[in-house]
């Protein structure tokens, strides 16, 4: 599986509820902070300075960062609990890195946690980067990524035109209702394609009845040549039934995490209607 | 005619050597009953002969060619072959087995012409197996399993037979009776070979005997000229009392 | 025989019948009253689509891939002169599986579509070979069992280490495919280049099966009855892997279906190797296309492999049929 599939279900997975917030006391700012996965490493490196970061996970710079850039020269640890404590951290913030139980060891070692959390819609994930942009204390910064997302989902949502997407992965991979992915393809003004809630293969025998208008492609920049020999995508059906489809490819760093980065993709479904 | 002449054959392998010189003939009309202590080099005699085994020297001529030179159904058809070894590895129809004697000439159990056919029920007449044609062979004695062999072998209808012993472990009365079926073999024109360990019983039937020992032909011809006591003594290291055709065996030395 | 003679008929109906049924079942609910009006030309295209294109294939591919199986094994039986013997037992689907696998995920697949079955056919072949060349120096089954399982073990452990290694990345689900077995999102495309090598091999091992029978004598006797007896491991071989090849490039490793189709046919036939070639082939075709309509059936929120299923029916009766013979042996 590529490892952005994986990323993704692994945050499809990970831990529900909204996390506490750790206390920061008037004076204490924390100003070594390290990031333990891909996803924290975007919320940290979006809002924290270069002076307050401590390290941020190894993945921070690869192609599939949404925010590679800004982590040339940052130094990187791996979520490792041995080399996290070592380097005595004041923060610590991660969505899936550590283990399932990194909460828990660290809060004993007194080290506080900042938890990225899940989230089931635009919503939610709104409210995380205020949650979490508070528990860096970078409350402006983050007020004003969610106004920006607030604004572009209102002027996208008037020009709605009620297209249908089929979003998909090289793997032949879908999604429908109760997921993040449809949250954005309903907040681009577009229908699901994909009617059956969870993640499937894309249903080779309804595209005989009827067609998208529009297809996601999400993935398909990380992988050259999937050679998945299984793959409903492969069947000449689906090949035939998509080839005339307009084809908005969604970069693998705009869906993996919940952040304000999904705004790309539902921007680039919205666009793509048109 | 089709007859096998045997001259001057020689088999080494893994340095050992099996056969030295070793030659006869087998004609039409001839009862050959093969003799000699085990590990005298009777099978690897057979063998070589039937070009099974890659000889080292001397020539084997079967039926006008050299036997190293025919495809295995060209020698099938001019010899049936009994082996030592007869395993049967499913429980096929007697009648089955009877009819893989009609191989090399294109049939196959299920499918036989009129003339296969023929063949396989005369096989089956001659060994007495007219009960049993449609019996699997699991189910049969050992005496009936070597009848089975025998027809499958006659079925073939070749001008010459090798059969290697064929009545081991059989009762008496099943080794008379396989040895009087290959009797009438030859008396209707066919040739036999057949390796022996019963002396008496091979003294009876035999016209000719060849006797074996290390690999050389000790001894051939018929039984009034070659089966003396001396011979048992010298061939199978026992006393016996020879009159004729009768032996008596009384004793190891 | 009359047994004989109603067999193949009877096989014939109930494989029509089970690959219609097969064509009955997919994500779209369609009657059977509608799945039979799309087969003979009915006016709804989509309906069509959807039963020639989709389902079909599918049904069809699970019929050659079972086939081809119970033919080979059949084969391999009469050479081998033993129950026991079949393509997966053996270790042959498994290697054609790991050479299928190398072509695709090291790039060379790419070259051609034809690329694809003949490294499965490769892979094939050499375990077929090393089985017959281990068979002439064993007489006992019981070795060249354990041959296969070697070769078994050696072909998953190496799969997962080239996949590991391979520079096209692969998915997971993709690798329990090859291993396990499936006919899922088959078409006419991947049928169309496993058929000839299924067609190749059954026709080589048709073309032989005389001397399948001759060698129920044993090697000797066969031998003097008339059988060339390299040629007839040649051809044997040969065909074996080529019908294995073919059903492994088009369904990945499908084990054990190759050995109960030949033994409940066997009976039938007059336990002659040569006349249970077709029927084994039908049976065996017959049986995956049930399990294929089972792993659809079975309600589970992941479709279940095709190979499990077979392993579920073929893997008890492998058992039993080894405790049978030993208690005839004893």
């Amino acid at each position: 599986m590529s490892r952005l599939t994986l990323l993704l279900l692994a945050i499809c997975l990970s831990c529900c509820g909204a996390p506490p917030t750790p206390k920061t006391t008037e004076a204490a700012r924390p100003m070594r902070i390290v990031s333990l996965d891909y996803c924290a490493d975007q919320y940290v490196l979006k809002f924290v300075d270069m002076d307050r970061i401590l390290a941020v996970s190894p993945d921070a710079a690869e192609d599939f960062s949404y925010m590679q850039e800004a982590a040339v020269g940052v130094p990187t640890v791996r979520p490792v609990a041995e080399d996290v404590l070592l380097m005595k951290p004041d923060l610590v913030v991660r969505s899936y890195g550590g283990g399932p139980d990194a909460a828990k060891f660290f809060a004993e070692v007194g080290v506080p946690v900042l938890d990225i959390g899940w989230a089931p819609d635009l919503e939610a994930v709104m409210s995380n980067i205020q949650r979490v942009a508070d528990g860096l204390d970078e409350h402006e910064r983050g007020a004003l990524v969610v106004r920006r997302m607030k604004t572009r989902l209102q002027e996208i949502a008037q020009q709605a035109e009620g297209k249908s997407v089929l979003y998909m992965t090289p793997a032949g991979v879908t999604t429908g209702p109760g997921t993040l992915v449809h949250e954005i393809i309903t907040a681009a003004g577009l229908r699901n394609f994909e009617t059956q809630s969870g993640w499937r293969s894309i249903p080779l025998e309804d595209l005989a009845y009827r067609q998208p208008d529009l297809i996601g492609a999400a993935f398909f920049e990380t992988l050259t040549n999937h050679p998945d020999a299984w793959s409903p995508m492969k069947h000449p059906v689906a090949r035939k039934q998509l080839s005339d489809q307009t084809v908005v490819p969604l970069k693998g760093a705009w869906t993996s995490c919940n952040g304000w980065f999904l705004m790309d993709a539902v921007e680039a479904l919205a666009e793509g209607a048109k | 005619m089709t007859e096998i002449i045997v001259k001057n054959l020689g088999l080494t392998k893994d340095g050992a050597t099996l056969l030295e010189g070793a030659g006869f003939t087998l004609r039409p009309g001839q009862l050959i009953a093969l003799l000699g202590p085990n590990g005298a080099g009777k099978t690897s005699l057979i063998r070589t002969t039937l070009g099974m085994e890659k000889r080292c020297s001397g020539t084997v001529n079967l039926g006008g060619t050299d036997s190293e030179s025919l495809s295995p159904m060209e020698r099938a058809r001019r010899v049936a072959y009994l082996p030592q070894q007869r395993p049967l590895a499913w429980p096929n129809s007697v009648r089955d087995v009877v009819a893989l004697g009609r191989f090399a000439y294109g049939a196959a159990p299920g499918r036989l012409n009129p003339k296969d056919a023929k063949a396989v029920d005369t096989a089956i007449e001659l060994c007495d197996l007219t009960e049993l044609t449609t019996r699997h062979t699991d189910t049969l004695s050992g005496g009936e399993l070597a009848r089975v062999h025998c027809a499958r072998a006659f079925a073939a209808e070749a001008p010459l037979l090798i059969a290697d012993e064929p009545v081991a472990a059989l009762d008496p009365r099943q080794q008379f009776r396989i040895m009087n079926i290959i009797q009438a073999y030859v008396d209707r024109g066919g040739g036999a070979l057949v390796v022996l360990h019963d002396i008496p019983l091979a003294a009876k039937y035999a016209s000719h005997l060849i006797w074996m020992q290390e690999g050389r032909i000790a001894a051939e011809g018929p039984p009034e000229q070659t089966l003396t006591a001396q011979r048992m003594a010298d061939i199978y290291g026992v006393r016996a009392r020879i009159d004729g055709r009768k032996v008596e065996i009384e004793g190891a030395i | 025989m009359t047994r004989t003679s109603w067999l193949i008929p009877a096989l014939l109906i109930a494989s029509v019948l089970a690959m219609f049924g097969a064509c009955l079942l997919g994500s779209t609910p369609m009657s059977p009253a509608r799945v039979l009006s799309a087969f003979l030309g009915g006016t709804d295209a989509a309906d069509r689509l959807v039963v020639w294109q989709i389902r079909l294939p599918r049904a069809l591919a699970a019929y050659l891939v079972g086939a081809a199986l119970g033919i080979s094994g059949a084969a391999l039986q009469g050479l081998l002169r033993n129950p026991l013997a079949e393509p997966g037992v053996l270790g042959v689907s498994a290697s054609a599986s790991l050479a299928a696998t190398f072509s695709l995920y090291y790039g060379l697949a790419a070259v051609s579509p034809w690329v694809l079955p003949m490294a499965a056919m490769f892979g094939a072949l050499a375990a077929t070979s090393l089985i017959a060349i281990a068979a002439i120096r064993t007489q006992s089954v019981v070795t060249l069992i354990l041959i296969g399982v070697g070769l078994s073990s050696f072909a998953g452990a190496a799969m997962s280490l080239l996949m590991n290694l391979a520079p096209n990345p692969f998915s997971l689900s993709d690798m329990i495919n090859w291993m396990l077995g499936s006919v899922a999102n088959r078409s006419f495309r991947e049928i169309g280049f496993s058929v000839p090598f299924i067609l190749a091999g059954a026709a080589i091992l048709l073309a032989s099966r005389r001397g399948l029978s001759a060698l129920t004598l044993g090697e000797e006797a066969a031998s003097g009855i008339g059988l060339d007896l390299r040629r007839q491991r040649i051809l044997t071989v040969l065909g074996a892997g080529l019908a294995t090849g073919g059903s492994v490039a088009l369904g990945g490793a499908i084990g054990f279906v190759g050995i109960v189709a030949p033994h409940i046919i066997r009976p039938f036939v007059g336990h002659d190797a040569a006349r249970s070639l077709i029927p084994s082939a039908m049976l065996a075709g017959l049986i995956l296309v049930l399990a294929d309509i089972g792993v659809r059936i079975l309600p589970s929120t992941n479709e279940l492999k095709l190979g499990v299923v077979a392993a579920l029916i073929g893997a008890p009766a492998f058992v039993w049929i080894a405790m049978r013979r030993r208690a005839i042996n004893d």
